[in-house]
């Protein structure tokens, strides 16, 4: 009766013939997983390097795509040739345990080849602590989003599989369930999003596409880039939900299929016809999108014209292409023309559908008063300090009916002008700046994301109105402790990882204690001195990971100072002084003065002797490398690659340190011929 | 017991098996004729387990086989195209029968292959046509199934080895009280190893009878008369095939062969003899009373 479900001896055969491909699969993998650390040891200057996933085992992430798929291929590969069908369906089991112990087979394989692969690396990061920081959050966090998205691919090709009889079929019909949903909507939504300004941009449709919750379709559709695939833990799990009806569903397919589909390109004819319409309709569907941006713009210019009747052809030619690969019958050509009219319905259907969805997002044009809530929101994964407020407070409803306004007008004026057809007009307007805020309106219990452009006014009426609300104060105020799922990652060249966490923490203790409006000033860019380094922190809010910029600011005084402590030593000021002295010895100079509004560089360049560079000369002739930094008075940091002399003919150095600035700052600024913001 | 009653399959319109009926007693060696595509295949299929009927019933010992994995376990199917597992030598195959067959016994698969002297770690890429065949019969004999299904097995066997083959079945079956099913177009093969024997065309059985009873029951009378005459002179017999020439005829007579001769001495014959038929004789004349013959097509065309 146990065969009824799962057959071990059966697994355990499954298991001896993906032996040879898991071998090598793990030979290569674990050769670059440990030949990359293992450079980095051997090069080990004195910065530790961050191992999160990105560059512990990076090459992992081709497991769900390649390797998942070959496994998938050697132990169900069986259904594409009569006679090893015919085998395994004689054996005394049931379909569902004879898919259960190969399925089950595949995903221990995969496994087996993530953990063997990766445990040796991870070892080594952590025996060799002094070079790597281990980020293994976020190292498990990627490997387990690598195998819920095997097991949903595992499962999507099995149902392939299931439903084919050729290699070439069951790979196109994979790739076709793997993608075609994603393909449709990404094309259709960035379409939207085109043509409707106020609707953010495609990645915020969110879990509305497939890559929303589908970690699979990643790799080709959204702006993830490809080394951070894995990190969305929310999306790892709702790929992992979504392999249940997955399986499901292959088992079903799989106990309906006829052995004799072997070598027969699909099961039936109408799978037949629905695999050469879908793939004639992917080609067609560009021409669909051509078609409706056409008649929305009435712009019918030839070449749109010619392309749209090119990719008709084109369309038609894999329509007949499809059925030649799979059928390799010529007479079949004629029989199945009137099918094609299934491609052109499909193709009138999507238009039709465009047009409703078009007119149904512009037509939401809430009053102030229809309004519930509005709440402000973030999509990114890397945010600025700004951005990762927005994303700590994405929950709180804002009801007042000031803030309604603004938005119900915003949106109005924005949606009035898109039908106008002047939205972008006036955002090329010299005369006004806009900033974008996304936010959710909720009228009648239902939210619907909109992007609005704020002019400065409107922006600053709002942060006023965001400053009064007491949730985003105390929000505020704070920035996430280390440890617990957030750490430091610091890509610069002045710090280690120990002295960016030893600065990041002086500098939570200050945020806490400053007033809200400094700190608010300067997460929103328009207070405080920020001197242009920082490092990233990456942390997780609401179960998501993301990171962000955390920049050292002057007006965070003990934090700036522990900064300046290292990367301005007495010996780094004295050589750029010295630099200075001598500026026949530099290649490169370069001051920058943080002014609070703006930061304002001035560049040397020793082969345009004129007059501004000796000006610059003249307004760096006045630091001192005594001098302890004061972060309230002006402060500037100077970079320069000069050379120095010494017994064994001399050597090029890059130095950067910080000075007070004692002179005419505005006149600096102002005058100097090669300041510029 | 093998239960078949009303089998029908279809392939895409292509009427493979079509209420096929029959009832196969346990212990015996059912042989299973028929012209091409007459649907032996897709009748083993089927009570393999591999092939769904579409529409009829198929039980082995009074359980459906469909599905059925303690039915299933009963039964062994060599197909006349033999799975191999890729670059798998004869003990990686038998490891997987292992798997597969709970009651595979290591020593007659280590006794047969000694007995055909097959190279059990050799690549069976690199066994003949014959060889491979060889081995998918020690493979299945090893798995000590009760029902035991050959389709097309001795194709490619060399006389010696099909003896051998045949003996081993046959002692299989003596043994165990094994059922074996053997489909083959080469009646010789089947003449002195079958105990029953069914002649399948068009996806029904149109004979069925045990091997004896079908070689004594059917023969060749030759018999001539003086005067002009026709097949209507023989109204009492039972004639599947009558070609007459001048004044003899040949014809193919079912029944009891003296009696027959009886009724026809009383006809006052000059020429009047009684031939024994091979089970080929047999099978091709009770096709082409079917009308599967392609005599015509020359006689035309000369």
């Amino acid at each position: 009766m146990k065969k009824h479900i799962f057959n071990k001896s059966l697994y355990l055969d499954a298991l001896k013939q993906t032996r040879i491909f898991a071998i090598l699969c793990i030979t290569v993998f674990l050769f670059i997983n440990l030949a990359v650390p293992i450079d980095t040891i051997i090069n080990f200057y004195d910065t530790r390097e961050a191992a999160d996933f990105a560059n512990f085992a990076p090459v992992m992430m081709v497991v769900p795509y390649a390797v998942t798929p070959v496994l998938c291929l050697i132990c169900f590969g069986f259904m594409n040739k009569r006679k090893s069908a015919d085998f395994y369906h004689s054996i005394a089991d049931t379909r569902t345990s004879l898919y259960l112990s190969l399925f089950l087979a595949v995903i221990t394989c995969v496994a087996g080849i993530i953990v063997i692969s990766t445990a040796p690396s991870l070892l080594l990061h952590y025996l060799y602590k002094k070079v790597f920081i281990v980020n293994l959050k976020s190292i498990l966090i990627n490997l387990f989003g690598i195998m819920a998205s095997s097991i949903y691919c595992a499962a999507i090709v099995t149902i392939a599989m299931s439903l084919t009889g050729t290699l070439l079929t069951n790979v196109a019909v994979s790739a076709i369930l793997l993608f075609f949903p994603d393909f449709i909507t990404t094309v259709s939504a960035s379409t939207l999003c085109e043509v409707i300004p106020v609707l953010p941009n495609i990645d915020y449709f969110g879990k509305l596409m497939p890559s929303g919750f589908n970690i699979i379709s990643l790799l080709f559709f959204g702006n993830t880039p490809w080394t951070e695939i894995f990190e969305d833990i929310s999306r790892s799990i709702t790929t992992l939900i979504l392999s249940l009806p997955a399986i499901l569903i292959a088992v079903w397919v799989f106990k309906r299929r006829k052995s004799e589909t072997a070598g027969y390109p699909t099961q039936n004819k109408y799978l037949q016809a629905a695999f050469r319409i879908i793939c004639s309709f992917i080609v067609s569907f560009f021409a669909t999108i051509l078609v409706f941006d056409g008649i929305l713009s009435g712009e019918n210019y030839i070449e749109r014209i010619y392309y749209i009747v090119l990719i008709y052809i084109a369309s038609l030619l894999i329509y007949f292409i499809c059925e030649l690969i799979t059928t390799k019958k010529l007479k079949n050509l004629v029989r199945i023309i009137p099918g094609f009219t299934v491609v052109i319905l499909l193709n009138v259907l999507f238009i039709a559908t465009l047009f409703g969805a078009y007119n149904i997002c512009l037509s939401f044009t809430p009053k102030a008063n229809e309004i519930e809530y509005v709440r402000f929101i973030s999509g990114n994964t890397s945010e600025d300090l700004s951005g990762y407020y927005i994303r700590k407070n994405e929950d709180i409803k804002l009801t007042d009916k000031d803030v309604k306004k603004l938005i119900s007008e915003s949106l109005r004026d924005d949606v009035e002008k898109t039908k106008a057809d002047t939205y972008y007009r006036d955002s090329a307007s010299p005369d006004t700046y806009y900033s974008m805020k996304r936010v959710m309106i909720c009228v009648n219990g239902r939210e619907r994301i909109r992007e609005i452009r704020l002019s400065e006014e409107e922006h600053s009426f709002l942060s006023e109105k965001l400053k009064q609300n007491p949730k985003y104060q105390s929000s505020y105020n704070s920035l996430p402790p280390l440890g617990k799922g957030t750490d430091i990652l610091y890509y610069g060249e002045y710090l280690t990882t120990d002295d960016a966490r030893r600065i990041y923490d002086i500098m939570r203790k200050e945020v806490a204690s400053i007033d809200f409006e400094t700190w608010y000033s300067m997460v929103e860019g328009y207070g405080g001195r920020n001197i242009g380094e920082g490092f990233w922190l990456s942390t997780v809010v609401d179960m998501e990971s993301v990171e962000i910029y955390v920049p050292i600011y002057l007006e965070l005084k003990e934090s700036a100072e522990e900064y300046f402590k290292i990367v301005s030593t007495k010996d780094n000021k004295k050589d750029i002084l010295s630099a200075i002295d001598k500026p026949e010895t530099v290649e490169y100079l370069r001051a920058e003065i943080y002014t609070g509004d703006s930061t304002y560089y001035l560049d040397f360049d020793p082969n345009l002797s004129n007059e501004s560079e000796e000006e610059m000369l003249d307004f760096l002739s006045g630091l001192s490398e005594e001098e302890k930094l004061n972060t309230d008075k002006p402060v500037l940091a100077v970079y320069a690659d000069f050379f120095i002399d010494d017994e064994y003919g001399g050597y090029w150095n890059s130095v950067k340190a910080y000075f007070n600035y004692t002179g005419d700052l505005e006149k600096l600024i102002t005058e100097a011929g090669y300041a510029y913001e | 017991m093998i239960f078949a009653k009303d089998l029908t399959k279809t392939f895409d319109g292509f009427t493979a098996l079509n209420s096929l009926t029959c009832k196969i007693p346990e212990g015996c060696i059912y042989g299973m004729v028929g012209s091409n595509g007459a649907g032996k295949s897709t009748f083993l299929r089927i009570l393999s387990g591999v092939y769904k009927a579409d529409s009829g019933i198929c039980e082995i010992d009074g359980e459906r086989v469909w599905e059925n994995p303690r039915a299933k376990s009963k039964l062994a199917f060599v197909p006349d195209d033999v799975f191999y597992l890729q670059g798998a030598s004869m003990d990686r195959m038998a490891s997987l029968y292992k798997a597969v067959y709970p009651d595979f016994d290591e020593k007659t698969y280590l006794s047969l292959t000694d007995t055909f002297k097959l190279d059990r770690k050799k690549n069976l890429n690199a066994f003949s046509k014959g060889m491979r065949r060889q081995a998918s019969t020690i493979l299945a004999l090893s798995a000590k199934p009760q029902y035991i299904f050959f389709d097309e097995t001795f194709d490619g066997l060399d006389p010696v080895m099909r003896t051998l083959v045949k003996k081993l079945i046959c002692n299989d079956v003596i043994e165990r009280k094994a059922t074996a099913i053997i489909t083959s177009h080469s009646l010789r093969e089947l003449e002195d190893t079958c105990d029953q024997l069914a002649l399948l065309h068009k996806g029904g059985l149109v004979l069925e009878s045990d091997t004896e009873n079908l070689k004594t029951k059917q023969f060749k009378i030759q018999i001539a008369f003086n005067d002009d005459y026709d097949i209507s002179r023989f109204k009492d017999i039972d004639i599947s095939n009558f070609t007459k020439n001048g004044c003899v005829t040949n014809m193919i007579v079912k029944g009891d062969k003296q009696e027959v001769l009886t009724k026809l001495s009383m006809l006052s014959p000059i020429l009047l003899e009684a031939l024994p038929l091979s089970l080929e004789e047999i099978f091709t004349y009770e096709m082409e009373a079917l009308g599967y013959s392609f005599d015509g097509l020359f006689e035309e065309v000369e």
